[in-house]
């Protein structure tokens, strides 16, 4: 009888002696039925709508507060101070972006690095897809916890005319601290009154759904 | 056969496309573990032997409690024990309103996350052990030993929260009050030892017992993102880590008198399982739900850190007449030794600081950023103290009892539903009968008496830095647990009986 059989057996011997012994993953996808039975597939939910008239170059230019609502949380939503430019370039309308993140317990005081992004094509429709190249954004921004997050994600919406948000979809990864799918992810830019005044109340999708008003548990120690 | 999360792993596994899996962690999220089911202090669950299992026994159970018992036994010695413990435990959570991370329970939601819960589990152990012991010459005496035990360990399953159960809203709240801390989860430390041990003049004993330790975790429990009791993004974290880890013991024993029966005095050391930090590694798996979006699932691959105690036992029995023994024995558990559980990715450092440092109390320390969840445990050392008596009613014929008392090793910051300890009071009773020439059987039953434990706005747990903090765990704690151990013990000695077979052939008349 080899080490490793013995080891088998004992441990065997051993898990079998257990009476009422625990199953944990039995208990843990029990739970997901309940889940899915609540709350049927939901994927992609407060995607953007389509435009009924396309925004023009410099239209929707200025300040916005930028929310990245995660689907695992999505009323506690990253937040961002997001400064929006359109252009028409050579193809067409052209997206870009300068986003830098929000304290997430004082929700005022901008932290990190400012990101540059885009340009980003337009589709004569006014949709766009805007994939990001991986941001590591400071532990400060993050509403779960003290650590940095990286991810890498994808935008899809519109640039439609009315209003003074843009929203639509949000896919992608956090590749740090964890591997997290944001399948089902969402995300809205709402245009600030005034640079740096950021709104208590911050929209998170199309739907025009709020973010928790309360802090983060995080900040309140 | 596949289940649904396995096949789950697999898929990830393979959209990773190889690169590594990202550790536990959880932008703070995550998992819990552990439910201990202490018979001792902490999650100590040394029992085997009952009565007649302590660091003076010459029984198999030595090769645990102390190693040079061994050498004081005679011939083959084949010891079968099992282990079985009744145990009821409840827990009232009463958190503190404002507590962080507390989410007040909706209208209806009432009752998901504060009141009682309960438990009532059996839990069965074995232990197994064989030693064989022989003079080797007038003044030496040797023994070797195998034995199976499971020193530390636990599990339970709690009661569900049936006003929950098939609700319109909310999942969550159906497994519990005292999910956010666990709802099923085992943890073990399962010991394949081997010992030698030597006896020497008559006098003095010595024995070395050592092995490899399989330490395996196994729980679930609730978890959110932003690690709160909202019920709406209510989710799951589950953890299945195990690991392999070296163990040793040493012992001692003294027996100054001419019958080693009449006195013994014993002192051993049991070494913590893997000699400092253990990793344990496996997969987490979380499901957290959101309101507007579909589900996120996620699995790691993780280790989990932690370090078990080491124990030093020490005990004397006295016989004063031919027909009672008397015994007193302790000992001093070093849980200080187990800080914290931290989870981090595999291969990557995991450790936490307590506020001494300039971090705050919880936080990783630099290098550890990405630890995704972090258990804090802040056990204090423990002493058990233990009397005894035998009445041998007839030769082969033995009753005895015991009491015996048992300090906690929880503070009150961190006492949580799957790490529930009590200061307790142990009365034992049983009896131990010779078969025949070669078998004995024993059986002990042991009802732990425990002080209940209020902590109620005691629990430091939500004020730990992230990913160090859970919800309020305070509440009120109560439980009990009895076990019964029976044991058959089947011993013989083949050099002695072919000594005495020589013997009668030599005494007979001659037939031919």
């Amino acid at each position: 009888m080899t080490p490793r059989t013995i080891i088998t057996v004992c441990t065997t011997l051993s898990a079998v002696a257990l009476i009422g012994c625990p199953n944990a993953e039995g208990e843990f996808e029990a739970f997901q039925d309940r889940y899915d039975t609540i709350h049927p597939s939901t994927t992609g939910a407060g995607g953007s709508s389509a435009c009924e008239t396309v925004a023009k170059a410099s239209e929707l230019d200025g300040d916005y507060v930028f929310a990245l609502s995660a689907s695992l949380d999505p009323k506690s939503p990253v937040r961002f101070d997001a400064k929006v430019t359109t252009k028409q370039g050579a193809k067409g309308l052209e997206l870009s972006l300068a986003l830098q993140a929000i304290d997430a317990c004082d929700r005022k005081t901008l932290v990190g690095e400012v990101f540059d992004l885009g340009p980003f094509d337009v589709a004569p429709n006014g949709s766009f897809t805007a994939q990001f190249p991986p941001l590591e954004v400071t532990g400060l921004a993050n509403p779960f916890s003290e650590n940095p997050i990286t991810a890498e994600v994808s935008l899809t919406g519109s640039l439609c005319a009315e209003g003074d948000s843009i929203c639509g979809a949000l896919d992608g990864d956090v590749t740090k601290p964890t591997k997290i799918s944001l399948t089902g992810s969402n995300f809205r830019f709402e245009r600030l009154t005034s640079p740096g005044s950021y709104p208590t109340e911050v929209k998170v999708d199309c739907d025009g759904t709020l973010a928790n008003e309360k802090l983060p548990p995080k900040c309140t120690k | 056969m596949t289940t649904r999360s396995s096949k789950r792993y697999d898929h990830l596994r393979r959209s990773l496309r190889g690169a590594p899996l990202a550790a536990a962690g959880l932008l703070g999220a995550t998992t819990s573990l552990l439910v201990a089911d202490a018979h001792a202090a902490g999650f100590a669950t040394a029992r085997f032997g009952g009565e007649l299992g302590h660091p003076m026994t010459s029984n198999p159970t030595a090769i645990y409690y102390n190693p040079a018992g061994i050498a004081l036994s005679r011939g083959v010695t084949i010891f079968a024990d099992g282990t079985l413990a009744f145990r009821s435990l409840s827990y009232e959570r009463k958190p503190d309103a404002n507590a962080p991370g507390e989410v007040p329970e909706p209208a209806d939601g009432i009752g998901a996350n504060t009141g009682k819960a309960t438990l009532n589990n059996q839990i069965a152990a074995p232990m197994i052990g064989a030693t064989y012991a022989l003079p080797l010459t007038e003044k030496l005496d040797v023994a070797g030993g195998l034995a199976m035990m499971v020193p530390f360990g636990g599990s339970a399953t709690w009661d569900k929260n049936e006003a929950f159960k098939g609700h319109p809203n909310y999942p969550g709240p159906y497994d519990g009050r005292q999910r956010y801390y666990t709802i099923h989860g085992s943890i073990r430390s399962l010991y394949l030892s081997a010992a030698a041990a030597a006896s020497y003049g008559n006098l003095l004993s010595v024995g070395v017992s050592g092995g490899v330790s399989l330490n395996s975790i196994d729980s679930v429990r609730a978890r959110s993102a932003a690690i709160d009791t909202n019920l709406d993004t209510e989710g799951r974290a589950w953890l299945k880590a195990k690991n392999v880890t070296p163990q040793l013991g040493v012992g001692v024993m003294l027996t100054p008198l001419e019958d080693r029966d009449k006195l013994r005095v014993g002192i051993s050391y049991q070494a913590p399982p893997g000699f400092g930090s253990m990793k344990l590694r496996g997969l987490l798996q979380k499901y957290f739900a959101g309101n507007l979006s579909g589900n996120v699932a996620g699995t790691d691959d993780v280790e989990l850190h932690q370090t078990l105690p080491d124990i030093v036992r020490a005990g004397v029995s006295f016989r004063p007449t031919n027909r009672i023994e008397l015994r007193l024995m302790g000992d001093y558990t070093r849980w200080s030794l187990f800080q914290d559980q931290c989870i981090n990715n595999a291969g990557e450092p995991c450790e936490v600081s307590h506020g001494d440092d300039g971090l705050k109390d919880g936080q990783p320390k630099p290098g550890s950023e990405n630890a995704t969840v972090v258990l804090p445990r802040r056990f204090r050392d423990t002493v058990s103290g233990r009397i005894g008596a035998s009445f041998f009613v007839r030769p082969g014929a033995e009753v005895f009892g015991g009491l015996g008392i048992d300090q906690h090793a929880i503070p009150d910051a961190t006492v949580e539903p799957s790490m529930v300890d009590f200061n307790s009071v142990s009365l034992a009773v049983g009896g131990r009968y010779r078969i025949s020439r070669h078998i004995a059987a024993a059986a002990t039953y042991t009802q732990f008496i425990y002080a209940p434990r209020d902590t109620t706005g005691q629990s430091k747990m939500p004020y730990y830095a992230a990913p160090s903090n859970s919800p309020d765990s305070g509440g009120l704690y109560r439980q009990s647990i009895g076990v019964l151990d029976v044991n058959l013990q089947l011993n013989f000695d083949p050099a002695r009986e072919q000594i005495e077979i020589s013997e009668r052939r030599a005494a007979a008349p001659a037939v031919l």
